[in-house]
């Protein structure tokens, strides 16, 4: 029974920095409209900042606490909110997730590049300090912990009831337009909100760090928790949220309780806001549907057949010139631009056409590099036969509750996803386990592919053949009804279309293809593991993608090679800072800008065209000819 | 018994009252008319219609059943298009396709049906509707009337029985008006039911055989053109107590 009470306090402690988490980032979201996936990228970069000023540099705490809580974090809020968030508004949400997952990426590399790898000892405050309450004892940091989140929703409460400033938040909140035309600035609202936020951001980091050893993954992956919470509040109310922030503490806490007593499930922790936020989506009722939306985006022209066949032909051939010039190693290099690029066409079906974000991409991709380990022994085609057929169904499932709702909440129940399987699904024996799994290249029809050159022209005839095939997909009965359902969601559904099913279609196809081409990518390095399959290997390959231009075949192209390029030149490992940072600079800068780089450049070559005659004439090159590209819009 | 009876319908916006008690019907070959001033809630009853916005209370009666709980996209597969005050089109594909779509999807939930050439057919309903010129462009790249047409000519493409139109002829010129009026009777000879709301009263007075009025939120007449016109709380609710 002492030991259920001490639980119980350690679940409310734990939960009292979820809260405040959570509290910034719906108090943000509300305000400005934008779910800011930085956020526990802002705590993270402002518990490092803390440390340093406290542990490195040797100040007092109450001073370093000042300084990061009230000075460094709601500067760096305001100053995201004024530089990116500001020109975001009545974006889609495809293009503010790109922004936010932008900046969180670029957050931590930041922080790995100023605070590389180590180990950084973090106390608790007031360490060894505590009272004894009911037999118990509470350390002095659990005990601030807790009084920090009450005193954070005493404020709150004040601050939005009772305050002129609280009021014209929660006019912002009703009607942004409405609230400025009675005088309120909706700008300096939001940007206070956005401080706020960040301060809320940095409490939860300091608070939470000393149990996460001041780690930058870990403490990022605040913000699933965070959202996990404030979806029990469908991400508006903050009481619900505080409620759902506790809850999810408490279960934290028991479930150590109880392997005390009983045995252990491996992961479920790491797991549990994935399973909350499961839950609390299939309990969140069906949102009307917005009509009056403004619609129909500049838009896609779709190379023909003939055109699609044509570019497919010349990377082809390309491919094969280059598989005799290049060394085996560098081979290797530009063949993992192009495994990329084959991810990356499970986006375009995905994000380019539907309008849909997915954040587990990668861990569609490893289900597909496991089928292949799994079943392709020997090099046999059941491997490639099977990676599609694992990967969709489990998509559709993970989609499934998600998709009666907005776009955001598919971007959150498919990044809790990824989450959820790293900690619980590839980890386990039968799948990855702890282990390196060989994954065989193709044998099929006499040809083996073991060898780098036909292996690198194998992946860009596979490449160009699945290209082709989302063109002809793009133009087809098909494409049409998904750029439809794009443009108006609300006519779709008066016309008789039955926007989950389809929807639904859409992610497991973008499934199918994201296994399909995990067992390439999988072939092409010949082993696959729990850790190439993380959660956070997912946000490089969206955010390129993005950048590349997801609208459009050779976008993807042009991605995947950038991202390969990236991620070969960087050397330290699967995190490199500079693919994070590098990344996510690109996709803040570029994020709002629909069309990405293979627009751009076909844009510049277009006068060209006109000026050279046999340019004129030439078969099409695919980036020229691909379709405008344009970014995730939101839907319904 | 009418193709579409609404009884009692009640929406609740927040405190507001957007819709209280409003019963209207619309009968198979007939142009109804539903008219009113800015925000009596004529658009709010096309959402509940549609189902688009569920009512707080009231029942939607379509062919003798009860559809008060069936979901929109189940109502456009029994027989039940709208258009959109704020226009709903596909505007990165062409009036073509916005047709064909349409078409298209319409197949996919009758599949027990004999189809003719899908081509033919979404041209044939683009000379209907007047379309012709302008088939081949991008929807969001032609003018407002005309995209209302081809919200109209999408309706068509699903073989409506009942279709649901919000201010089809704002945007529209006088000509053009007149050609959209015509349009409409021609439709209503085919025997589909028309609910129609507009603002152009001198249209509405032409083409319906019945009209509503909404004011507030509630009913407060129905009845012929020259009985609409004569009544004194329409009237009021039009030009103001003065």
């Amino acid at each position: 029974m002492k030991d259920l009470l001490a639980f119980t306090v350690i679940g409310v402690v734990i939960g009292s920095i979820y809260a405040i988490a959570a509290s910034g980032l719906v108090l943000t979201y509300t305000t400005s409209g934008i779910f800011n996936f930085a956020h526990g990228g802002i705590g993270m970069l402002m518990a490092f900042t803390y440390w340093e000023f406290r542990f490195h540099h040797h100040w007092p705490a109450p001073l370093a606490i000042f300084v990061v809580v009230f000075v460094i974090a709601p500067a760096l809020g305001a100053l995201i909110e004024r530089v990116l968030m500001r020109n975001l508004h009545g974006r889609s949400t495809g293009t503010s997730l790109v922004v936010t997952i932008g900046l969180m990426v670029m957050l931590m590399g930041i922080a790995q590049g100023l605070w590389p790898p180590k180990a950084r000892p973090f106390p608790e405050f007031f360490a060894g300090h505590g009272v004894t309450i009911l037999g118990i004892f509470v350390t002095a940091h659990e005990l601030i912990t807790m009084v920090v989140a009450g005193f954070a929703a005493l404020v709150f409460w004040f601050l939005l009831n009772r305050t002129r400033t609280g009021v014209a938040m929660r006019a912002v909140v009703d009607d942004r337009n409405l609230a400025a035309l009675n005088g309120v600035s909706p700008a300096r609202v939001s940007m206070l909100a956005w401080a706020l936020g960040a301060s809320l951001a940095a409490i939860a980091g300091i608070l939470i760090a000393p149990s996460l050893n001041l780690e930058i993954l870990q403490l990022t992956l605040l913000v699933v928790v965070a959202y996990a919470a404030a979806v029990v509040g469908k991400l508006k109310s903050l009481p619900m949220t505080f409620v759902g922030a506790i809850i999810l503490g408490l279960l934290t806490a028991y479930l150590s309780f109880s392997w005390l007593h009983a045995g252990s499930i491996p992961g479920l922790p790491g797991a549990l806001p994935t399973i909350m936020l499961f839950v609390c989506l299939l309990l969140i009722p069906e949102e009307r549907l917005r009509v009056g939306r403004l619609t129909g985006e500049r838009g896609p022209r779709v190379p023909s057949l003939n055109e699609s066949i044509q570019g497919g032909v010349l990377l082809v051939v390309v491919a094969v010139v280059v598989s005799f010039v290049l060394s085996d190693a560098n081979l290797v290099r530009v063949g993992q631009g192009l495994a990329l690029a084959l991810i990356m066409l499970s986006l375009v079906v995905l994000t380019g056409y539907g309008g849909q974000v997915s954040l587990a991409q990668m861990t569609f991709v490893g289900m597909g590099a496991f089928a292949m380990a799994r079943f392709g022994m020997g090099g046999s085609p059941l491997g490639l036969l099977m990676a599609p057929l694992l990967a969709a169904p489990i998509g559709a499932l993970i989609a499934l509750p998600a998709l009666r709702l907005q776009g955001l909440y598919l971007a959150l129940a498919t990044m809790a996803f990824g989450v959820g399987a790293e900690n619980m699904l590839f980890p386990r024996s039968w799948l990855f386990g702890s282990s390196t799994r060989v994954v065989p290249r193709l044998h099929i029809l006499g040809l083996h592919f073991d060898k780098e050159a036909p292996n690198f022209v194998l992946l860009a005839v596979v490449f160009a053949l699945m290209g082709i095939g989302v063109l002809a997909l793009r133009r087809g009965r098909f494409g049409r009804l998904v750029s439809a359902m794009r443009d108006s969601p609300a006519a779709c559904t008066t016309l008789g279309v039955n926007l989950t099913t389809t929807r639904l279609a859409v992610f497991t196809l973008s499934a199918a293809m994201a296994g399909f081409a995990g067992a390439f990518y999988g072939s092409l390095r010949g082993s696959a593991q729990t850790n190439d399959f993380l959660m956070f290997q997912s946000l490089p390959v969206l955010l390129m993608a993005v950048i590349g231009g997801v609208t459009s075949v050779s976008g993807a192209l042009t991605g995947g090679l950038l991202l390969g390029l990236l991620q070969t030149q960087s050397s330290t490992g699967v995190l490199a800072g500079l693919v994070f940072l590098f990344t996510g600079a690109a996709a803040v800068s570029l994020g709002r800008n629909p069309h990405g780089v293979a627009f751009y450049i076909s844009q510049k070559l277009e006068p060209l065209k006109d000026k050279v005659p046999w340019l004129r004439e030439a078969p099409p090159d695919e980036p020229l000819t691909e379709e405008l590209p344009r970014i995730a819009a939101a839907t319904g | 018994m009418p193709l579409l009876q609404a009884e009692e319908i009640n929406v609740t916006f927040g405190g507001h009252r957007a819709l209280i008690d409003v019963s209207v019907d619309a009968d198979a070959g007939r142009i109804t008319g539903l008219i009113g001033p800015n925000g009596a809630g004529k658009t709010t009853c096309f959402n509940v219609l549609s189902g688009l916005q569920p009512p707080n209370g009231g029942r939607v009666i379509f062919d003798s059943s009860d559809i008060s709980s069936v979901p929109a996209f189940k109502r456009g597969r029994l027989g039940m298009a709208r258009t959109f005050q704020r226009i709903e089109v596909f505007g990165s594909l062409t009036v073509f396709e916005n047709v064909l779509v349409a078409a298209e999807i319409r197949r996919r939930w009758a599949r027990g049906e004999q189809h003719g050439d899908i081509t033919e057919e979404c041209n044939d309903i683009i000379d209907l509707v007047g379309l012709r010129s302008v088939a081949d462009q991008r929807v969001d790249s032609i003018p407002t009337g005309l995209s209302r047409l081809t919200e109209l000519a999408r309706a068509l493409a699903t073989k409506p029985r009942l279709i649901l139109l919000d201010e089809p002829s704002s945007g529209l010129d006088d000509d053009e008006s007149e050609a959209f009026g015509e349009l409409l009777l021609t439709l209503a000879k085919q025997g589909v039911a028309i609910l129609l709301v507009e603002h152009d009263i001198d249209l509405v007075m032409q083409v319906c055989d019945r009209i509503h009025v909404l004011d507030f939120g509630s009913i407060i007449a129905v009845g012929s053109p020259a009985e609409i016109r004569k009544n004194k709380s329409v009237q009021k609710a039009y030009l103001g107590e003065g």
